[in-house]
């Protein structure tokens, strides 16, 4: 059973990485795999997906697999906070209002408060569609459906691209979004977000919005914690990362315990995250943080702007005088179909 | 630097001012009070209407901490001084098990804090009231300030027997106990009405107890068309918690728990309705909740 909200769900992929183990899914989530899969939100381009199909197929010859995928609408936010998921050229009077308090809210609020705000918010999803049945059929219809709803049109790449960094992934629900998911979020998914070719230019320029505090939840991300202040303090190249380190996160009888008896993500999992970007830091020229907590943001080894006019200015060095620029609205999510 | 970092000062809020009212002058520049609609756009069709709100606002935190400092610094003083309720069998509702719908006759503005009020703390709390659609909340201020004071949600007298009831049904289903007037409508005398059979409807969809309730007195509070409330001795009898049997409609049950409330209403304590000392003695042993691994 699985609940679709973006191409790269399901399928397959659902029972080989939502029901593996490590070593199973060490199998595809690798920075080579990664690497070679343009984009993971478009399955027939990415290499993670056919690995995960050919694991799926193994599964399907073993055991008898029926598979129910459902996909709901991009219905996001309820009233109070509808107008982030329009477009402000459509937002209304209340709308206006509603953001001009929500930004105040932001600014004057200390942290902890914003997010149990933000994570108090629920989602009023409506269902879309209900298929069920043999897993590739099933998959098929599901992504139809779901590439009508969040595929966009855009012509041609860009030199800049401006990506806003929600508070919300999918693995801080109830917990801070630390640095490191700040990446995965940030590069990984709002990156990957693309047919045939990147939004961004080979070489151009990445530029996210995000406060990036040192902030970790200790109960859901303690390995977190430990692979921002040793691995990072070390390097941030994804393959080194991979081959110096990941095992023994992975095998850590500490993290293993917290796995298995606390609410602990995986010891190995802030390494999935990290490699979750090697795509887009491999390819964008530049990534400046605007917002961020320059300490951090060295950490995580980009450059850091206090605004988004200086991070333009940063840009200028490697992009030129006059730049085109694209903004990736999210949300509601999308799929930028670039020609 | 914002001003929970401890860097407190006259700069620090001059700067918050300062950035307020930058954010009103940009907002304001580009204010529009209607929405434009590209002309490249297709004509808007028909879109499913939103659903009515149920008020889950009014069920949230910090909603119920401020409705609990109204209901105990305001609502219940004030019930207690104009009618001095006396209440019968608060036995039954003093530790519920489990969510409840307490069926009470209804004849004045006055009955839904009398039912709060013979309530536990514990079980008013979980309380929410089926409040008319079409009289509470036709103007949305009222709508919502009763939603604060006694956690009503809207409960629509017209249309299809199934969408009135689905609002209901899901607040039970979700643990919250129901106060519901069955008649429908305030008694125009403060004799008891027929109930309607969606009482029964709730319960035997849910599969949730009907306590029956009788409140003697508040039509000499408030009767229907007084505005204001007078003095008066009130009498609140509770009786115990009432399940559909086997293959009883909702009909019948309904008209059994209608039985039930009539008979509350008769002078002499009523054996069946509510109990005996043994079943009320049990009713008061505190139930400590219990964990299963």
């Amino acid at each position: 059973m699985n609940l679709t909200l973006v191409p790269m769900d399901g399928g397959h992929k659902s029972m080989s990485t939502g029901l593996a183990s490590y070593r199973g899914i060490r199998a595809h989530h690798n920075v080579k795999t990664l690497l070679a899969s343009r984009s993971y939100m478009n399955p027939p381009d990415s290499a993670l997906h056919h690995s995960c199909v050919r694991q799926g197929q193994l599964i399907e010859d073993t055991v008898r697999v029926f598979h129910i995928e459902t996909t709901v609408n991009n219905h996001a936010f309820p009233a109070i906070a509808n107008f982030m998921q329009k477009r402000e050229t459509d937002w209304t009077a209340q709308d206006q209002a509603m953001f001009l308090g929500m930004k105040q809210l932001t600014d004057l609020a200390p942290p902890a408060f914003k997010r149990n705000v933000f994570h108090a918010m629920r989602a009023p999803y409506g269902l879309t569609g209900v298929n069920a049945g043999q897993v590739d059929a099933v998959h098929e219809k599901t992504l139809e459906s779901v590439r009508n709803q969040i595929a966009v049109r855009v012509e041609g790449q860009t030199d800049i691209v401006t990506i806003g960094v929600p508070y919300l992934g999918p693995y801080n629900v109830n917990a801070p979004m630390n640095p490191v998911l700040v990446v995965c979020m940030g590069l990984g998914y709002l990156f990957n977000f693309y047919r045939n070719k990147p939004v961004l230019r080979k070489g151009g320029v990445a530029i996210l919005t995000h406060p990036c505090r040192y902030e970790f939840d200790a109960v859901q991300h303690p390995s977190y914690i430990d692979f921002y202040d040793e691995v990072l303090a070390d390097t941030t190249a994804p393959a080194e990362i991979e081959a110096k380190y990941e095992l023994r996160f992975a095998e850590d009888p500490w993290f293993r315990q917290l796995y298995r008896k606390s609410h602990a993500y995986h010891g190995a999992h802030p390494f999935y995250a990290w490699y979750w970007a090697a795509h887009a830091m491999e390819h964008a020229g530049d990534i400046i943080i605007v917002g961020g907590d320059r300490e951090v943001v060295h950490r995580l080894g980009f450059k850091c702007a206090t605004t988004l006019e200086d991070a333009f200015e940063m840009a200028e060095q490697t992009v030129g005088r006059h730049p085109s620029v694209t903004h990736l609205r999210m949300p509601p999510i999308l799929l930028a179909d670039v020609e | 630097m914002p001003w929970y970092s401890g860097d407190r000062g006259p700069m620090q809020l001059a700067s918050a001012i300062g950035d307020i009212v930058n954010d009103v002058q940009r907002v304001r520049r580009g204010w529009r009070w209607d929405t434009p609609r590209p002309r490249t756009w297709p004509e808007q069709g028909a879109v499913v209407p939103t659903p009515a709100s149920d008020l889950g606002w009014a069920r949230q935190e910090p909603v119920r901490t401020i409705r609990w400092l109204i209901q105990h610094g305001l609502l219940l003083p004030f019930t207690e001084v104009m009618a001095h309720p006396k209440v019968e069998g608060r036995e039954w509702v003093r530790e519920l098990e489990r969510p409840v719908i307490f069926a009470a006759n209804h004849s004045s503005h006055a009955d839904t804090s009398l039912v709060l009020y013979a309530l536990s703390d514990r079980a008013r709390d979980r309380t929410v009231v089926a409040a008319a659609a079409d009289y509470w909340y036709k103007r949305p201020l009222l709508g919502n300030v009763v939603g604060l004071f006694l956690n009503t949600f809207p409960f629509s007298r017209t249309g299809g027997a199934k969408e009135q009831l689905h609002s209901a049904s899901r607040l039970l289903k979700a643990g919250w106990n129901l106060v519901f007037f069955a008649e429908g409508s305030r008694s125009p005398d403060g004799r008891i009405q027929e109930f309607k059979p969606g009482l029964g409807f709730l319960s035997n969809e849910t599969g949730t107890p009907v306590v029956p309730l009788h409140i003697r007195g508040a039509h000499r509070i408030m009767p229907k068309g007084q505005k204001l409330p007078l003095p008066g001795p009130v009498r609140v009898r509770i009786g115990k918690p009432m399940t559909a049997q086997a293959k009883e409609g909702s009909r019948e049950f309904t008209a059994r728990v209608e039985r039930a409330v009539r008979a509350l209403a008769e002078e002499p304590r009523q054996p069946e309705l509510q109990g005996t000392w043994i079943e009320r003695w049990r009713a008061l042993k505190p139930r400590e909740p219990e964990y299963v691994d």
